[in-house]
């Protein structure tokens, strides 16, 4: 079986915060082929997020090599990386991740409001709506919460939203850091299973990251910083 | 509508109470700043057009200025006069179509008193070439009948056949003043209220018209501005004295043809009899309000002052709300939008409450000056036709509706290049 193509690869990535002393990330090397599921893991403090801003274009590598997509980001203009992450990437944060005063449907329209791939790539283009109801039965949302002013939901229905937002269009990378921490349990374990097969469904490469090494059991490989 | 203005306007929605508040703000300063130049405007008018109609006034060699207050507007000492000859060579003056003579000197409860001929209540003129009117009554007539000016009669409650004393001189009496100085009063000859004129909104109101005869009655018995000791000549018997008057303060003149008046003002400045000033009315009065143009710009920059403040809420209370929207933002980011899409996004938000808070005060203003119109039309005879009726701004009101409107845009800018910053550096996880 031929391997699939790389979805993220560093070489000797360094970053360094602006005004410190010390490398955040020393020479990072990683690896993760597309529709991978992978669990990046490290203490608290160790630069996951760094690293995510890196991946997401949102921040610019001080030394080394980040391609995504075989795409190097730091070859870009700032404009062109935040075309270039709304085009290919679903991202989810620890809490808070929908815009309070829009309702559920147009929380998850979102990316297809500022990305014409994503647009292009929903079943019906036209009418994107259907992948976003398709997305949100998926997670379990009902559909008497989809007009609903996305401030009124729950934490744990908060971040099934945020998921359903993060796939639609079919991204080929949803980056997810730790959207779970703020659910208990059982949710967390629900909610990962959901997000993995949503994932696995729409051939999307997912990079989750958490210090909590029980959850990687839902991925197939873990990754630590 | 573009998505940005949709997402811009629901935020705005979310914030409704804050954003309300401000917009309430500015809608209010420009009230002002409009109201302000509307009410100057008029002020202006209003009193440019103290007397209109009338081509020359004429009076002894004063200045131009100090002719002008005190025929006009009253005010001041006329301590000169111009012979009645004088006048009545003006007057038959084949140029000249009509004259009214001034006679000043007498108040009544600190109202001046003007002695003139019945010509005043034909040929006057003020405001937009408006003749007198009487609201009750009828013109003097004879000896001892006065008309009142309106606020005259309102101040004082005065009506129609009531009996009134004069004193001589324009000295303020307090009430305890006044018993002291009963020998100034000109207690034995009361008159008698035959008229009340109808508002005009010009010094007119607060005089007292009484007839040239009338006025040199009084003074009979007076020499030098004191009673003469010992002599006193009862209301009775005056009518048996020759009452024609010996002088007056000024005249004013109305020609046939107006293109006379440089002619006209010339024979009056080269009189032979005696020394005579002619004053064109419009051009001293023009002269007049430039000494008020310091405290009309004061106002002007006091309600600039205003809308600067206005503005500065709004500055404020976007940018304190900025922080709360560090998530938001960041959120956005994150499904795509470029820094430049926030800059947009909180401009458009600047500019809605600019812009709804000009229209708003523009809609307040005419709301306020439809109401008041009508009353201040009776109340102080105010014109405030023409632009300060108007619903609609007037053209000159547009470019200062427009600088307000840039000056917002431009504040609005502020905290959109914050939001901008904030974007960049943030990244994706907002940091509080
Ligand atoms: N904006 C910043 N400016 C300067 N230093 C920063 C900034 N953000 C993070 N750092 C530093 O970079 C390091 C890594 O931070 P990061 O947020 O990537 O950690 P993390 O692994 O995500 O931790 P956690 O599990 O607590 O979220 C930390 O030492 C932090 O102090
Ligand atoms: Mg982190």
């Amino acid at each position: 079986m031929r391997a699939a193509p790389a979805c993220i690869s560093a070489q000797s990535l360094r970053y360094r915060w602006p005004g410190q002393a010390a490398d955040c990330l020393n020479c990072v090397q990683m690896e993760i082929r597309a529709g991978e599921r992978v669990f990046l893991h490290g203490a608290s403090g160790a630069g996951k997020s760094t690293l995510l801003g890196l991946v997401a274009g949102v921040l610019v590598p001080s030394a080394g090599e980040l391609l995504v997509m075989g795409q190097s980001l730091a070859a870009l203009s700032g404009p062109q990386r935040d075309v270039f992450r709304a085009d290919h990437m679903g991202i989810l944060f620890q809490q808070f991740n929908l815009i309070p005063y829009l309702p559920v449907l147009d929380n998850v329209l979102l990316p297809c409001r500022f990305s014409r791939r994503r647009l292009s790539r929903c079943t019906q283009p036209a009418d994107p709506v259907q992948d976003a109801r398709r997305l949100l039965d998926h997670l379990e949302i009902g559909v008497e919460l989809h007009g609903r002013a996305a401030s009124q939901l729950s934490v744990g229905q908060q971040q099934r939203v945020a998921a359903a937002r993060a796939l639609i269009g079919r991204p080929e990378l949803v980056i997810a850091d730790e959207p779970t921490s703020a659910l208990d349990a059982a949710r967390q374990s629900a909610f990962l299973d959901l997000l993995a097969r949503e994932c696995g469904e729409s051939g999307a490469t997912l990079l989750f990251v958490s210090h909590d090494l029980r959850l990687q059991a839902h991925f197939d490989r873990v990754v630590s910083l | 509508m573009s998505f940005l203005a949709r997402l811009a306007l629901a935020s705005a929605l979310n914030r409704r109470w804050t954003l309300g508040l401000t917009l309430a703000a500015v809608a209010l300063s420009v009230a002002l700043l409009l109201g302000v130049e509307r009410l100057r405007e008029g002020a202006r008018t209003g009193f440019v057009q103290s007397v209109s109609g009338t081509d020359l006034i004429v009076g002894p060699r004063t200045g131009g200025v100090q002719l002008l207050l005190y025929s006009v507007f009253r005010i001041g000492n006329a301590t000169n006069n111009i012979s009645w000859v004088s006048a009545q060579v003006l007057g038959q003056h084949p140029a000249v179509a009509w004259t009214i003579p001034v006679s000043l000197g007498d108040t009544h409860r600190s109202f001046p008193v003007l002695g003139t001929t019945e010509a005043y209540f034909t040929h006057f003129r003020h405001g937009d070439q408006r003749a007198l009117s009487l609201a009750q009554g009828r013109p003097f007539a004879g000896l001892f009948e006065v008309v009142l000016g309106s606020e005259v009669a309102r101040a004082l409650g005065y009506q129609l056949g009531q009996g009134i004393t004069l004193s001589h001189g324009a000295s303020e009496l307090s009430l305890a003043a006044e018993a002291l100085t009963q020998a100034a009063e000109h207690g034995d000859k009361p008159f008698t209220v035959v008229g009340i004129l109808a508002p005009t909104g010009t010094p007119v109101d607060r005089t007292l018209h009484v007839t040239l005869e009338s006025m040199s009655a009084l003074h009979l018995d007076w020499q030098g501005g004191a009673p003469l000791p010992g002599l006193k000549i009862p209301a009775e018997f005056v009518r048996k004295f020759d009452l024609a008057p010996k002088d007056v303060n000024a005249v004013l003149v109305g020609l046939k043809n107006r293109s006379d008046v440089f002619r006209m003002q010339r024979f009056v400045n080269e009189f032979r009899g005696e020394p005579l000033l002619g004053i064109l009315p419009g051009v001293t009065l023009d002269e007049l309000w430039g000494l008020l143009a310091v405290a009309e710009r004061a106002l002007k920059a006091i309600s600039a002052l205003v809308v600067a403040v206005g503005l500065a809420g709004l500055v404020a209370v976007v940018l304190a709300g900025l922080n709360e929207r560090r998530r938001e933002l960041a959120i956005l980011r994150s499904v795509g939008a470029r820094p430049g899409d926030i800059f947009a996004l909180l401009m458009v938000e600047g500019v809605l409450v600019i812009g709804l808070g000009v229209v708003l005060g523009v809609v307040l203003l005419a709301a306020v000056f439809t109401a008041v119109t009508p009353w201040a039309q009776t109340q102080f005879g105010l014109a405030l036709g023409g632009t300060m009726g108007g619903t609609l701004p007037a053209a000159a009101e547009w470019p200062l509706i427009a600088a307000v409107f840039a000056a917002g845009t431009l504040a609005s800018a502020v905290p959109a290049w914050r939001a901008y910053r904030l974007s960049l550096a943030d990244g994706l996880t907002p940091r509080v």
